[in-house]
């Protein structure tokens, strides 16, 4: 008689081997199924927060324009549109003079000054509210281009911090006493644009003459970025004067991303914007 | 052997779906950041214009030039939501009337903040005769920071 032997049988070894194979085999495929699920929700995660961003920075940008129905070039901050895109007067700051000086020159209470950044001289202009001086045609803001920029002097009185601002125009003196509004705005471009082969969405300040920068993309090729421009009744328009909301429509797209090949990945966003400065 | 790998696959499968939830935290952070971001606005912009009709002309004319702006005590919108508004004279008759609004977690700490004002001027009624506050013709209304 044979000796007992410890072992398995052929059989028990190949039936071990293919079942091994079968389980190593499922979870393969759900690791792969549950990575790309992963990397999926990530790049969704990453363009739905951009496109939110975007629409939010469009808003932001577009939202203090002021229109003026048939009103003159300086009463409107829209200086040209389209369907991809705008040019325009981005407010950047906002504040208010605390002693008259020479013309010229504004000096603005630092302390009363609230702005998205300092003015900058060569890309910032100031409109300067002194109504009554420009009539018939009266906005009360007289746009003043802004050559040079100093903290150095401080409001006269109370002796705060001032933020003088010299400027290329200017406007009589004495007619600009303390407590003129001074706005800060920098003339804007804000569209669509190709480049290395996909679309974004970009910035540039027309004043300093930059090249345009990336605020989102890419962008999808045909729907990436288009504004719809409505007048007072609601009805489309692309007369700049006439403009009274913007609807703003995003859509974008993952850069690189193959987990539905041929349907890229993309998310959109639509949004309106009223103008708060259209007046009617 | 046979443990080792069961738990070598748990400890992988683990960090995907965790890695799996915490993309869906991140995203939903950044949708209420932004629904934040949104009520504070709302809230200041609704501020602004509330405050206009109610502001008598006498406490107006009473403020010093470029002085202390007037504080104005108004309730909470809703809670977890504070506002504040007050009107500081530049001129005779030119007031700038502030509002901001502050989004707050349970703790009282900031979430969201934002400013916005208006520039106005005393004006009449037509019906009442009574002078309240209107903003300027063009540009009166103010992104703040």
């Amino acid at each position: 008689m044979a000796p007992y032997r410890k072992g398995f049988t052929l059989i028990e070894i190949m039936l071990s081997m293919v079942m091994m194979l079968l389980v190593s085999g499922t979870i393969y495929q759900l690791l792969f199924t549950t990575q790309r699920l992963s990397r999926t929700q990530a790049e969704r995660l990453a363009l739905q927060a951009g496109v939110r961003g975007a629409a939010l920075v469009v808003g932001n940008e577009l939202r203090e324009l002021s229109t003026v129905e048939a009103g003159n070039s300086t009463q409107n901050d829209i200086l040209s549109l389209g369907p991809n895109a705008v040019s325009y007067r981005a407010m950047r700051g906002f504040g208010y003079t605390c002693q008259a000086l020479a013309a010229g020159v504004l000096r603005i209470d630092r302390t009363g000054f609230s702005g998205y950044r300092d003015p900058q001289a060569g890309r910032d202009s100031a409109l300067v509210y002194v109504p009554g001086l420009t009539a018939p045609a009266d906005s009360g803001w007289t746009p003043l281009a802004i050559t040079n920029v100093s903290s150095a002097a401080a409001c006269a009185g109370a002796a705060g911090p001032g933020l003088t601002l010299t400027t290329a125009g200017s406007i009589p003196v004495g007619t600009v006493p303390a407590g003129t509004p001074v706005r800060i705005y920098e003339p804007m471009e804000l569209g669509s644009y190709r480049s290395e082969g996909q679309f974004w969405l970009g910035m540039r300040s027309l004043s300093s003459g930059e090249a345009i920068q990336p605020v989102f993309g890419p962008l999808d090729e045909t729907q990436g970025f288009r504004l719809d421009y409505a007048d007072a009744t609601g009805g489309a328009t692309l007369i700049a004067t006439a403009v009274k909301s913007i609807t703003i429509a995003l859509r974008g797209v993952s850069p690189a991303f193959e987990a539905f090949p041929g349907e890229p990945l993309a998310e959109a966003v639509t949004t309106q914007i009223m103008l708060r400065n259209g007046a009617y | 052997m046979a443990l080792i790998l069961a738990v070598f696959a748990l400890v992988i499968i683990g960090g995907l779906v965790a890695s799996n939830f915490m993309g869906g935290l991140l995203e939903q952070q950044s949708g209420r950041s932004v629904l934040q971001a949104v009520q504070a606005q709302q809230a200041a912009e609704g501020e602004l214009w509330a405050v206009l009709p109610q502001v008598e002309a006498a406490r107006l004319l009473s403020l010093p030039l470029r002085g202390p702006p007037l504080e104005l005590d108004r309730p909470s919108p809703e809670p977890g939501l504070v506002v504040q508004s007050r009107v500081a004279r530049l001129a005779d008759n030119l007031f700038l009337v502030l509002s901001r609004a502050v989004r707050q977690d349970a703790a009282g700490g900031p979430l969201a903040i934002r400013s916005v004002g208006l520039l106005t001027t005393l004006a009449e009624d037509g019906s009442s005769g009574a002078k309240t506050l209107r903003p300027i013709s063009q540009r009166a209304w103010l992104q703040l920071y």
